[in-house]
């Protein structure tokens, strides 16, 4: 008998409360940088923004599901707390290294919409 | 058993990893709001929303190293051992966070130093 299934199970609770807190922190002050730095089209921008909020989700969500495929066996407490928190460090960093060149995709070309 | 003492390992890193992140971003973000109040000449809700985001990714950045890096090989089944991987682990997360603190706190400060040359330009120009 192996631990796997634990290991998935707190794996995509983790990753899920993760994802949903991360993703509308950036909607809800996302919505504030519309309200603020543009001038028309504001409704359309919130609908927008609210679309790629659950864009994200879906995107999020899926793809930390699909890498348990590739989980090796599970055997022991020690290696479940090791692999568990090695995928979720993966996870994390990716959504890090988007998260800050989104700031910095947004710092270059907000100059182009005002 | 070397097993018990890895699980004792992890069990004294984590939480003192979790806690440092969330005491040095606390504290960074929580003063860096009036930097941003005053980068941003007292638009508050702007302010409020760059430090928030940037605190989200601070967060990310480190508890994700935190956690990467969790790994402990025991090769003798002994506390010394044990207790020298985990200081010298503990010791490199902090100073990583070190760092990454200056780096924030730089990045402050290169915004202070573009608004008010901003702010000087605009001066300028309307005179």
């Amino acid at each position: 008998m192996n631990l796997n299934i634990i290991g998935y199970g707190i794996y995509l609770t983790l990753t899920t409360i993760i994802i949903y807190h991360v993703g509308n922190i950036c909607y809800n002050n996302g919505n504030i940088f519309i309200k603020h730095l543009l001038k028309k089209d504001i409704a359309l921008s919130f609908q927008i923004n609210k679309l790629l909020l659950i864009g994200y989700y879906l995107l999020n969500i899926g793809y930390s599901a699909i890498t348990i495929i590739q989980w090796n066996t599970i055997n022991s407490e020690i290696i479940l707390i090791e692999t568990i928190t090695k995928k979720i460090s993966i996870i994390i960093l990716t959504i890090a290294v988007l998260h800050y060149s989104n700031i910095y995709l947004i710092k270059k070309f907000i100059h182009k919409l005002t | 058993m070397i097993t018990t003492k890895i699980l004792i390992g992890y069990a004294i890193y984590l939480p003192i990893a979790i806690y440092l992140t969330l005491y040095v971003s606390k504290t960074l973000f929580k003063n860096g709001k009036i930097y941003m109040l005053d980068i941003f000449q007292g638009r508050e809700d702007i302010a409020l929303a760059t430090n928030k985001l940037f605190e989200t990714g601070f967060y990310l950045l480190n508890i994700g190293f935190a956690l990467l890096i969790l790994e402990l090989q025991l090769t003798s089944n002994n506390y010394q051992e044990l207790i020298e991987k985990l200081t010298y682990k503990i010791g490199g997360f902090s100073i990583y966070l070190g760092i990454m603190l200056f780096i924030n706190l730089f990045l402050f400060f290169r915004g202070k130093r573009k608004s008010s040359a901003l702010k000087k330009q605009t001066a300028h120009g309307n005179l």
